[in-house]
């Protein structure tokens, strides 16, 4: 794939992303915190999911950009063995949950309307650095992952997974928007598929 | 990510892995006497690690998913082994030498600090089993083990967990039935 698709299929997903955090906006604090079971997240939990992961990213790929050995950007771009693997999990259509390790896990924390402000902040921190992106070397700049310090990856590959990682989150949290607006169409008699979100 | 996970992901990375095979349940990975020291990863199944003596076979060890098996004698002494490693289903398992694992090892700090992390944890586990082969009570050792490790008792045979906890088969039965 041509590194400039891939770049600009990144950002137009970043500002999806955008978009569908500021529709959370117009929501009450019960939707937002509104879970369908036990163990399943809340919609403000998706998104400070995303932001602990974003606390971890945005200065490691700032880092990498600004400190870049390989300044020469590539025409065509190529996943990396690991890098690509992990992205197609976030891509994946399957439902298999991946267990969160436990500073990840926002499960029970106390959130508030901040964990929306402070989400589109990183989007648009990610756009800057996507932009950047276009005028290094996406394969041969590498940068740490959460989970090991050993483990390197492509950056390219980085910012593959971490963005196809918020997409899947948002969509999730889409999910249970629709369920929980889904449970008051029954009293008020107005079609669900009018307040689903798109 | 554990150490075992990290060592696993950076062989694959570096792509340091030399043969994928499957082995057919009952089939044998190592056999006694095999100067071998290829180590293994079982990506899919199970295995068994045991000794022959006088006749009888005694089961001291199970290799699951995402872990790493070898002969251990072998591997530090480079003398043929007494174990054998057997499948105890299909398993599709992926090698390396010891000579390329080592020198991978070998080559960065980093990667020594992460092989002593192992070593570590192997070590731990070697005296957690001397400690639970000292309990005199069946019943302590089974329940020693199934608070341990209780993968064992989904992912193995019976009969298997019997010699590995030194108890006879009805025993184990009895046990796990009260």
């Amino acid at each position: 794939m041509e590194t400039r698709q891939l770049l600009t299929e990144l950002a137009d997903i970043t500002r999806n992303n955008i978009e569908i955090a500021n529709s959370f906006k117009t929501n009450n604090p019960k939707t937002l915190n509104w879970r369908q079971s036990e163990k399943s997240w809340s919609i403000l939990e998706c998104l400070e999911h995303l932001n602990r992961y974003g606390d971890f990213y945005l200065p490691e790929l700032n880092r990498c950009i600004a400190k870049a050995r390989y300044k020469k950007p590539r025409l065509f771009y190529k996943p990396g063995l690991l890098g690509g693997y992990f992205t197609r999990m976030m891509k994946a259509e399957s439902r298999t949950k991946i267990k969160s390790l436990k500073n990840y896990n926002p499960i029970g924390s106390q959130l508030g309307h901040s964990v929306l402000n402070v989400f589109i902040t990183q989007q648009e921190t990610l756009l800057l650095i996507l932009d950047q992106a276009q005028h290094v070397d996406l394969i041969k700049n590498k940068t740490a992952i959460s989970l090991s310090r050993l483990i390197r990856l492509q950056l390219g590959d980085t910012l593959s997974f971490l963005i196809y990682h918020n997409e899947r989150h948002i969509k999730q949290a889409s999910k249970v928007k629709t369920l929980h607006l889904a449970g008051f169409e029954n009293l008020s008699g107005v079609a669900a598929k009018n307040n689903s979100v798109k | 990510m554990t150490a075992i996970d990290q060592l696993n992901l950076l062989l694959t990375q570096n792509k340091l892995w030399e043969t994928e095979s499957v082995y057919k349940r009952n089939a044998y990975l190592v056999t006694e006497g095999s100067p071998d020291a290829t180590v293994f990863f079982i990506i899919e199944g199970s295995v068994r690690v045991f000794t022959v003596d006088a006749e009888e076979e005694n089961t001291i060890r199970f290799g699951y998913k995402n872990s790493f098996v070898t002969a251990i004698d072998c591997f530090f002494t480079n003398k043929p082994t007494q174990f054998y490693i057997q499948a105890l289903k299909k398993c599709t398992v992926q090698t390396i030498s010891k000579k390329k694992l080592l020198h991978f090892i070998e080559s960065d700090s980093a990667h020594l600090k992460l092989w002593n992390t192992i070593l570590g944890q192997l070590i731990l586990q070697q005296m957690e089993r001397e400690r639970d082969l000292l309990l005199a009570s069946p019943v302590d050792r089974y329940k020693s083990v199934l608070k341990r490790s209780p993968q064992v008792f989904q992912e193995i045979p019976d009969k298997y967990i019997a010699s590995y906890l030194r108890m006879t088969a009805e025993t184990l039965s009895r046990i796990k039935k009260s």
